[in-house]
C-alpha cells in the first residue's frame, strides 16, 4: 500500500507551506544531476560543493518566488548554474582544475582501448576543454536534455545564442575527441575545411 | 589536402569549415549561408561525413552518465540544509537526518564506515531534541537485523533503521501489548524505549521516540493525512516512532483496532499532512 511519490511541484509547494522536510526530499531526488552541473561547470570539486551549497540555500529561501510555468528542476538548475557561472566569472584568470574522477591517474596516451567507463572519462575531459559558456549550453541541452528555450531562460541569453554555443561546442568536441590519445570514435569526424587545426593533428580523409 | 572542389567558402579547401557545418546542422546559419552550405554538403561526401561526426559527438554527449554526488559532499550539503531547516522551521525539526538511498548506504557500509553494533546493543548517540537513546534489550533475530541496518550517526543522526522485515521490532511497539488490554501510550508517546528487566528502572528517553511528531500539530496533521490515505485509520494513533525505514526517514504510526496492532509507515514529509504511505502491516 504505497502512495504515489509527491511530485517536484508538490514538494516545493509543501516546503513553502511549512513542510520542514520537503525541500530536502526535493534536493535528494535531484542531487546527482545538480552536482553534475556544478562539477562540470566549475571543474573543481571543492568549489562545486561550495557553489552548490550556496545555491541550494538560496533556493530554499527563495522557493516562494518559484513560478509554476517552469518545471521545478529547471528552476533549481537555473539557480545552480548561475551560482557556478558567477564563480567562474569571478575567478576567470585562474586555471581550471581537471576532474579528479576523470584523471584516475592514467596517462592519456594509454587510453587507446577504451571501455565504456573510459569513454565517459574522455568525454568529461573533452568537455573540460570547452569555454565555460559553450560547456554550460552543451551540458544543459545535450547532457541534461533541456530544451533550447529552457536553457536560454536559465542562462539568460537568446535561444539563438544557445544553439550557436551548442553547435560550436560540438564542433570543438569533435576535434578534441578525434585527436590522438582520445577516442577512436567518432571515426567520421573530420573538419573538411581545415588542413591544420591545433587540436587535431590527423589530416582528414579525402573525399571519395 | 588535394581537394578538387571549390566553392564560395572562405576556407582554403573550398569546404565549409567544421564550425560552419555545425552551425548549419544546428540551424543557426542565416538563410543565405544555410542554402550555400546545404547545396555543397548534399554533393560532398566529406562534408556529409563531418556532419555525421557531429552527430556521433551528440550521441556520446547524450549517453554521458551523470557523476554521482560524492558522500562527503552529500553530507555537507544536507547538513547545511538541515541547519537552514531548523532556523526556518524551528528546533522541533532538528531530528531529521540527511538521508541516503539504500544503495548508497550499502556502499558506505562496504567502505567500512559502520561499526556501531556491539553485543546486540545499539547506542545511537544523539543530542537532538528528538534523540532516541535506545537502551534496548530487544533480543532475537529481528532486533539483530535492525541493528545491522543501523547506519553511522554521522549519516543518520539518531534514527534507528528498519526494513519491512524488521519493523515489528521497533521499540515503540514494545510498549504496546498485542491489543489485549496493554497499556495505551498517551498521545505524546513519551515511551521509554524499553524496560531493562526485573528490578531495573525504566530508562528515561531524552525527547521522544516521536521526533517531530511530538509536536501535536504536526502529529494531527499527519494523522489526518493517514486517515485520508489508508482506509480505517482515521483518528489518533496509539503511538508513533520516528525512524528510518528502508533507508528513508519515516514515521511509524501504530493503531490499535480489533485486538491488533496496525502499523502504518509514512515518509517524513507527512508533517505537512500529505501522507506518503510506505508500508502497512497488521500484527
Amino acid at each position: 500500500m504505497t502512495a504515489p511519490e509527491r511530485s517536484d511541484a508538490d514538494l516545493l509547494h509543501d516546503h513553502t507551506r511549512g513542510d520542514p522536510y520537503a525541500f530536502e526530499a526535493l534536493v535528494r531526488r535531484h542531487r546527482d544531476r545538480l552536482w553534475a552541473v556544478a562539477l562540470r561547470t566549475l571543474r573543481d570539486p571543492d568549489e562545486a560543493a561550495d557553489a552548490l551549497q550556496d545555491a541550494l540555500i538560496s533556493a530554499f529561501r527563495a522557493a516562494g518566488s518559484f513560478r509554476s510555468e517552469s518545471a521545478v528542476t529547471t528552476w533549481l538548475h537555473r539557480i545552480v548554474i548561475n551560482a557556478c557561472l558567477d564563480r567562474v566569472r569571478r575567478r576567470q584568470a585562474r586555471p581550471t582544475v581537471a576532474l579528479p574522477e576523470a584523471g584516475s591517474g592514467e596517462p592519456a596516451e594509454r587510453r587507446d582501448r577504451l571501455a565504456e567507463r573510459d569513454t565517459a572519462l574522455v568525454v568529461e575531459e573533452a568537455l573540460a576543454q570547452l569555454p565555460v559558456e559553450q560547456r554550460a549550453a552543451i551540458m544543459l541541452v545535450d547532457l541534461e536534455g533541456y530544451s533550447v528555450a529552457d536553457t536560454a531562460g536559465m542562462l539568460g541569453v537568446a535561444e539563438g545564442t544557445v544553439k550557436s554555443r551548442c553547435s560550436r561546442g560540438r564542433a570543438r568536441l569533435a576535434v578534441i575527441l578525434r585527436s590522438p590519445g582520445s577516442l577512436d570514435e567518432p571515426a567520421r569526424n573530420l573538419d573538411p575545411a581545415a588542413p591544420v587545426r591545433p587540436a587535431s593533428s590527423n589530416v582528414g580523409e579525402e573525399a571519395r | 589536402m588535394t581537394d578538387t572542389r571549390s566553392g564560395p567558402f572562405a576556407s582554403s579547401a573550398g569546404h565549409p569549415d567544421l564550425d560552419m557545418l555545425a552551425d548549419f546542422d544546428a540551424g543557426v546559419l542565416d538563410p543565405a549561408d544555410s542554402a550555400r552550405v546545404g547545396a555543397h554538403t548534399v554533393a560532398c561526401a566529406r562534408c556529409q561525413a563531418a556532419v555525421a561526426g557531429l552527430a556521433d559527438v551528440l550521441g556520446l554527449l547524450r549517453r554521458q552518465p551523470t557523476p554521482p554526488m560524492p558522500a562527503a559532499v552529500e553530507e555537507r550539503i544536507f547538513a547545511a540544509l538541515a541547519a537552514e531547516r531548523q532556523s526556518r522551521f524551528g528546533p522541533a525539526t532538528a531530528a531529521a537526518p540527511p538521508v541516503t538511498s539504500l544503495d548508497r548506504a550499502r556502499r558506505r557500509r562496504r567502505a567500512g564506515l559502520v561499526g556501531l553494533v556491539a553485543a546486540g546493543v545499539v547506542l545511537l548517540a544523539g543530542t537532538t531534541v528528538a534523540g532516541i537513546l535506545n537502551t534496548t534489550r530487544h533480543s532475537g533475530q529481528g532486533a539483530l537485523a535492525g541493528s545491522r541496518n543501523a547506519t553511522p550517526s554521522s549519516e543518520s543522526g539518531t534514527l534507528q533503521a528498519f526494513t519491512r522485515d524488521t519493523i515489528a521490532t521497533a521499540p515503540v511497539l514494545s510498549g504496546i501489548l498485542n491489543g489485549q488490554g496493554g497499556p495505551l501510550l498517551p498521545q505524546g508517546t513519551q515511551a521509554t524505549s524499553d524496560r531493562q528487566g526485573p528490578g531495573a528502572e525504566a530508562v528515561p528517553v531524552p525527547g521522544s521516540l516521536a521526533g517531530p511528531m511530538a509536536d501535536p500539530r504536526q502529529r494531527q496533521s499527519c494523522e489526518s493525512g493517514i486517515g485520508r490515505a489508508v482506509p480505517g485509520r482515521a483518528g489518533p494513533a496509539a503511538a508513533v516512532q520516528y525512524l528510518r525505514f528502508e533507508g528513508r526517514p519515516a514515521f511509524l504510526f501504530v493503531y490499535l483496532r480489533d485486538g491488533h496492532r496496525h502499523l502504518v509507515v509514512v515518509g517524513a514529509g507527512c508533517a505537512s499532512g500529505n501522507a506518503e504511505v510506505l508500508f502497512t502491516e497488521t500484527l
